[in-house]
């Protein structure tokens, strides 16, 4: 019993790691540019981008470091830590209609709500704050619909994400306080917060306290006469875990609600309510046996807590490296840390180098690589429907939607799930191997994405040009011209130069269409293809 | 403390609990403070009580003087919002009930707007030995009179009494959950986020007054533990009162052993206890008004 | 009998066409084993009617329920509860209940992947994608997932979601305009479709040729894998169809999806399925109060199962037999409930639980497992289903270990230390 917690404490050396970087393939500078533009932008390269970086391999990092500071960096670490974070869910506890919003705007409520402490977080990693605030923050961010629907203030004139504050007096804590944290991470009155205390530990200090073994066989014999209440604050392997979670449940009580299911009760902080864990518990708040005075000290806890800057790291690893740290990662991730903390905690510096790091840069291993390393890098990763959305909104304008619905972003209506999508219940982790159904909402994508933009450029002829620069619809093989747009948009699609096999390959394709369609439909069915080619699709 | 209206008419009234918030014109001030560079000091924070215990107490002592959260007043405002039901909106019965309810709710042609749903149990036992009467309204939801004032709920109301044969008198009430009704000007018209239970007893052996549970109000934030009025002290409870700092700090002022309203006040785990009164009398009052049959 | 909108509109189009000729992947020349997954999500009361313990001091039990035996099994029999003693007298021969395996957890996440997967973390793959991924077919649609949970690792592309509210179809309409769009977009139609993927997979090939070793080369593979199912279920894009019957008024939409499975499985499309049941009105088997839900829960579960069995009597299978005879059907839930009621009148989470497997390969006619006056599962000799004090603490890993042994893939290899129950195998 006792055993399960020094076991779980006691400090295990690493295995002799095999050294990774010798393993590892590097990628060629073009693929990795654009691994980098869409991890840390969620855009392909500009062919200019393309040519700096293949007339100057030092424009590389230069480049990245350029990502680092785009703006967009911001809407792609709310998609990275959606990933782990879970928020995104399709529905809550409440639903749009308890707001007097349309039916149009369910899925804008949706994500809204959600998206809410990813945003705050998101924000401190790119303005210069140290990611501890995250945990102190007397802000948080919000945009119209949550102001219309929260107790906030947002600033007069201010339009999309923008700083706000609570108006209910909940103290600053960042996340801690976060509506769409605790609307995501529900509890009720059998569970009483341990849900949400659960939910800190994983997601702030990477403790993971159901994954711990529970075996109602191990626990002291006999449960006769014993509620389940009282036995976890006294079984001592009951105790393993609950000593730990009971009082950081306790400190949570801001956020009980007397009435589930209710936006009058959900929606504002509770204070007067917050010393009814104790009594609800059995166990004054507290985290890891510290005493703690209300969420604000709780948050100043879990910053000073030496986990939380590890966990910080891990979290980023796990979102650039896609894939899970390992044991082996421990070495690098104590480098990493180190690092993270000596600089402020600043999340760009912690990118910079999760970057640089030959897991990141990998694109595929030696031949000597060992199955496991073969197995665990993703040296070939997928694109995500999120990528796969603000890619084809970039090139072409287009974007998958039905009442209001971003068909990419969402299960209810949508395709989040079907293509390898995290929703955040049932999918937890994205996966990063090619299914049957990730490819035909790579298809569907990929056919509108093209006669959006062939309709745009060819059809319509409307400047500027969105995707096809130099041909038109009369435009023949034998053309100059014609060559040259292939070339282009491999280069640009792909970010390797066409080679005559390729061009030869895309001008078959081509002709086999027009004969059938005409030549709308032979571009629409090229730049289909393209955006479905396997270079395409993974990066 | 002051309520801001949703914009847009939505069905929940927010509780602007923070006074900077509520004045008219001003924007919000959203510009960050400087950030935490040096993040081993976080772990040396440690909250610093904002008020003394006469700031403390008058905050409290001002919260009383609102009104004490009798479950009868939503009851009653919500019967009376049901005046202006028409045969189809909300229809027959008293409660809301039915997803399309729930879901946007109707308009009825008075120009009132019903929405949620509700639960409402009534009884009336009269004659007997023992005579009881009750009430339990529990639900979320909104109506909106035709001048555009609004109820809304999230939570119960029950207040039950109950009389035997021989005098004695009983009663029990309990506010939970958030409620707000802005036509009025006292508690109810700011509204309250509360879990608080009471009861009494009277006309018997032992005549008590019991107060128990959290109360939010204006800003103010306080929880009763194990009040109880008792004949001989002056009408004065015993039992603790625990309010909350603006730094999120609680104290607690201790009443065990006095009748006079005043006792040992301390923040937790902060310095020495110190004298200081609340004078809760006016809701010993309020509780033993409703143990009339 | 199937009595609704069946998967295939058209008739005389054989199984064949949906998979190659099925090799026989087992030892006596029988097509190999499919598996079909009911599941009951929330963690259901297993002394509903698995587990009779009306004998334990510390287990509050179901009052007017009784002991009854039916084929050997005994099970919790109520007068609410038909379907469920139809069940075991029609069928029980061919069911075995295992009682008193722990899933070693007491969150519906972390007991929901073990019971899936025999582990509480990442990094492995679900029964249904294992055994899938180790089809001696090329099948179209591997493990089809019309409801419920899947967790993958290495055998992602095994795995086809039909989607929450049944999108699958949407994705495969060719002719038209985009599906859930606002925007209307014309498909390019079927024939400039297969002209792409033409072109998409030959670029795959020179992909992976090219490719270094890691998993450029398992990408490019597994996707022209993914592209030559779409061809396949291109080339039947107007025979098939996924979708679901009606609703009915009880909430039998698990009972659509169940006839969906039966078709993918008969015509060989697919070899694992999984369909969620989530009680009376979907009010999910999850009872902290009210325990007595459990009974409507377990009569609507049955009642499928009747439905299902009879189904899987009367549709043929990819050899010809019923396929009664080529798929075991897999009854369980993440968690068990506690033996004592809470303050609520419902009962808390509990790691001892119950499953049942019925049909091909099952040693039916048996109940195996007890429990101890606390309702704590007692150890079980795996080979013979005797409790006995020296015998397995039996986990969720060894019902997957069984699961694995029933698909003829060894469980050791899949699973660290995984030992069959060799007594629920005929």
């Amino acid at each position: 019993m006792v055993i399960f917690a020094l076991l779980a404490c006691a400090p295990e050396a690493p295995p002799p790691a095999e050294p990774v970087a010798e393993a590892l393939v590097p990628l060629d500078n073009l693929r990795l540019l654009r691994r980098m533009s869409l991890d840390l932008r969620g855009v392909l390269p500009s062919a200019e981008e393309l040519d700096a970086v293949e007339a100057d391999s030092a424009q590389l990092d230069v480049l990245r470091d350029q990502f680092l500071e785009d703006p967009r960096l911001e809407d792609r670490l709310v998609a990275l830590l959606a990933e782990q974070w879970h928020t995104r869910i399709d529905a809550y506890d409440i639903d749009w209609y308890d707001f007097d919003l349309g039916p149009t705007d369910e899925h804008r409520f949706e994500k809204s709500v959600g998206e809410e402490p990813l945003r705050l977080m998101a924000y401190v990693a790119t303005h210069d704050r140290p990611w501890s605030e995250i945990v102190t923050a007397d802000y948080t961010v919000a945009n119209e619909l949550l102001r219309d629907i929260w107790p906030l203030e947002y600033p007069e004139g201010g339009s999309g994400w923008e700083v706000s504050r609570w108006t209910d007096g909940r103290p600053p804590a960042g996340v801690l306080v976060s509506n769409g944290l605790w609307w995501r991470y529900s509890t009720n009155p059998f569970n009483k917060n341990r849900t949400r205390a659960a939910a800190i530990f994983r997601l702030l200090v990477c403790e993971d306290f159901p994954a711990r073994p529970v075996s109602f066989a191990d626990a002291t014999e006999g449960f006769a006469g014993v509620d389940s209440a009282d036995r976890l604050s006294t079984d001592p392997y009951c105790l393993a875990c609950h000593a730990a979670i009971e009082p950081l449940a306790s400190s949570l009580y801001g956020f009980w609600w007397f009435r589930q299911y209710s936006p009058t009760e959900m929606t504002s902080y509770h204070a007067e309510r917050e010393m009814l864990g104790t009594d609800a518990l059995g166990a004054s708040p507290a985290w890891f046996g510290e005493p703690v005075v209300g969420l604000e000290d709780l948050g100043r806890h879990i910053a000073a807590d030496g986990r939380f800057s590890e966990c910080a790291t891990r979290t980023l690893a796990t979102a650039l490296w896609r894939r899970d740290t390992v044991l082996e990662d421990q070495g690098r991730i104590d480098a990493l840390e180190e690092d993270f903390v000596a600089g402020g905690m600043r999340v760009p510096a912690l990118l910079h180098a999760l970057t640089d790091s030959a897991e990141y840069r990998a694109g595929g291993v030696t031949a000597a690589a060992s199955e496991e390393v073969s197995d665990r890098e993703v040296t070939a990763r997928l694109l995500s429907p999120e990528l796969l959305g603000s890619i084809t909104l970039d090139l072409t304008g287009w974007a998958w939607e039905v009442n209001g619905f971003d068909q990419l972003g969402n299960d209810t209506f949508g395709y989040r799930m079907l293509a390898n999508g995290v929703d955040g219940e049932f999918v937890t982790r994205p996966a990063q191997d090619p299914t049957l159904t990730w490819s035909l909402v790579l298809a569907r994508t990929a056919e509108a994405a093209a006669y959006t933009a062939v309709q745009h450029d060819l059809v319509a002829a409307e400047a500027p040009r969105r995707l096809l620069q130099q041909v038109t619809l009369t435009t023949l093989p034998t053309d100059a011209s014609f060559q040259d747009e292939l070339a282009a948009l491999h280069w640009r699609l792909l970010a390797r130069r066409a080679s005559e096999d390729d061009l030869a390959a895309l001008t078959t394709l081509w002709t086999a269409l027009e004969a059938d369609g005409g030549a709308a439909a032979a571009w629409t069915g090229v730049l289909a293809a393209l955006l479905q080619h396997p270079e395409f699709a993974s990066y | 403390m002051c309520v801001s209206r949703m914009r847009l008419g939505a069905a929940v009234l927010a509780l602007a609990l923070a006074g900077s918030a509520c004045e008219d014109g001003g924007a919000p001030d959203t510009a960050l403070p400087a950030s935490d560079a040096d993040a081993d000091d976080l772990g040396d924070f440690a909250a610093a009580p904002e008020w003394s215990a006469e700031e403390m107490t008058a905050a409290a002592q001002a919260m009383l003087e609102l009104g004490f959260p009798n479950p009868k007043a939503p009851y009653d405002a919500y019967m009376s919002l049901l005046s202006f039901r028409d045969e189809v909106c909300p229809g027959e019965g008293d409660q809301l009930v039915g997803q399309e309810m729930a879901q946007g709710g109707c308009t009825a042609s008075t120009g009132a707007h019903y929405e949620g749903n509700t639960t409402l149990l009534v009884t009336d036992e009269s004659g007997g030995d023992v005579e009881r009467r009750s009430f339990s309204l529990g639900g979320d939801f909104l109506i909106e009179d035709p001048e555009g004032y609004r109820l809304a709920g999230g939570g119960g109301m029950s207040y039950g009494i109950s009389r035997a044969g021989s005098g004695q008198v009983d009663w029990f009430g309990e506010s939970a959950g958030t409620w707000i009704h802005d036509r009025r000007d006292d508690w109810l018209g700011l509204g309250i986020s509360s879990t608080v239970t009471f009861g009494g007893s009277a006309g018997g052996d032992n005549a008590v007054l019991t107060l128990d549970g959290s109360l939010g109000l204006d800003g103010v934030y306080v929880q009763f533990v194990d009040l109880t009025w008792r004949d001989g002290c002056d009408a004065y409870p015993q039992g603790s009162v625990r309010m909350r700092d603006p730094s999120g700090l609680w104290s607690t002022l201790d009443l065990a052993d006095r009748c006079d309203g005043c006792g040992a006040w301390s923040i937790d785990g902060l310095g020495e206890p110190t004298e200081a009164c609340l004078d809760l009398r006016p809701y010993g009052s309020a509780i033993a008004e409703l143990g009339t049959w | 009998m199937l009595n609704r909108r069946s998967f295939l509109r058209a008739s005389g189009l054989s199984a064949a066409t949906l998979a190659l000729a099925s090799r026989p992947a087992r030892a006596d020349g029988a097509p190999e084993r499919k598996f079909l997954f009911l599941l009951a999500p929330g963690g259901w009361d297993p002394t509903y009617v698995f587990a009779p313990q009306f004998d334990k001091p510390y287990v509050d039990t179901e009052p007017d329920a009784t002991v009854a035996t039916a084929n050997g099994i005994p099970f919790v029999d109520s007068a609410e509860r038909p379907s469920v003693r139809t069940f075991f007298e029609t069928w029980g021969d061919k069911a075995c209940v295992l009682n008193g395996f722990e899933v070693q957890s007491i969150t519906h996440d972390r007991c929901m992947r073990l019971v899936l997967t025999g582990q509480g973390g990442g990094g492995v793959d679900d029964w249904g994608a294992t055994i899938a991924a180790h089809s001696a077919n090329e099948l179209l649609l591997p493990y089809i997932l019309l409801s419920g949970n899947s967790y993958t690792y290495d055998h992602v592309s095994e795995v086809v979601r039909v989607g929450r509210t049944g999108q699958l179809p949407d994705l495969l309409t060719t002719t038209g305009s985009l599906p859930q769009s606002s925007l209307e977009v014309p498909l390019p139609g079927a024939d400039a479709e297969a002209k792409v993927r033409a072109y998409l997979r030959e670029r795959a090939a020179a992909y992976g040729e090219a490719a270094p070793a890691g998993r450029a080369r398992r990408f490019a593979s597994l996707y022209d894998r993914a592209i030559g199912q779409i061809d396949r279920l291109a080339a039947l894009s107007d025979t098939l169809d996924f979708r679901a019957g009606e609703v009915g008024a009880d909430g039998l939409e698990a009972w659509s999806s169940l006839e969906v499975a039966v078709t993918a499985l008969s015509l060989g499309a697919s070899r694992c399925a999984m369909v969620a049941y989530d009680g009376l009105w979907s009010m999910s088997w999850d009872s902290h109060s009210q325990i007595s839900f459990q009974s409507d829960h377990f009569e609507g579960l049955f009642k499928h199962l009747l439905a299902l069995m009879d189904a899987l009597a009367a549709t043929p299978g990819t050899s010809g037999a019923p396929l009664l005879e080529e798929v075991t059907v897999v009854v369980l839930s993440e968690m068990g409930r506690g033996p004592r009621l809470n303050s609520w009148g419902g009962k808390d989470h509990f790691t001892f639980t119950s499953a049942m497997l019925v049909g091909s390969g099952v040693r039916g006619g048996r109940s195996l497992g007890a429990a101890d006056d606390y309702g704590v599962g007692r150890k079980l000799d795996l080979a013979t289903g005797d409790v006995t004090d020296s015998g397995t603490a039996v986990q969720a890993g060894h019902l997957g270990a069984t699961l694995l042994a029933l698909a003829d893939i060894d469980p050791a290899q899949e699973l660290p230390g995984g030992e069959a129950i060799l007594a629920m195998i005929e």
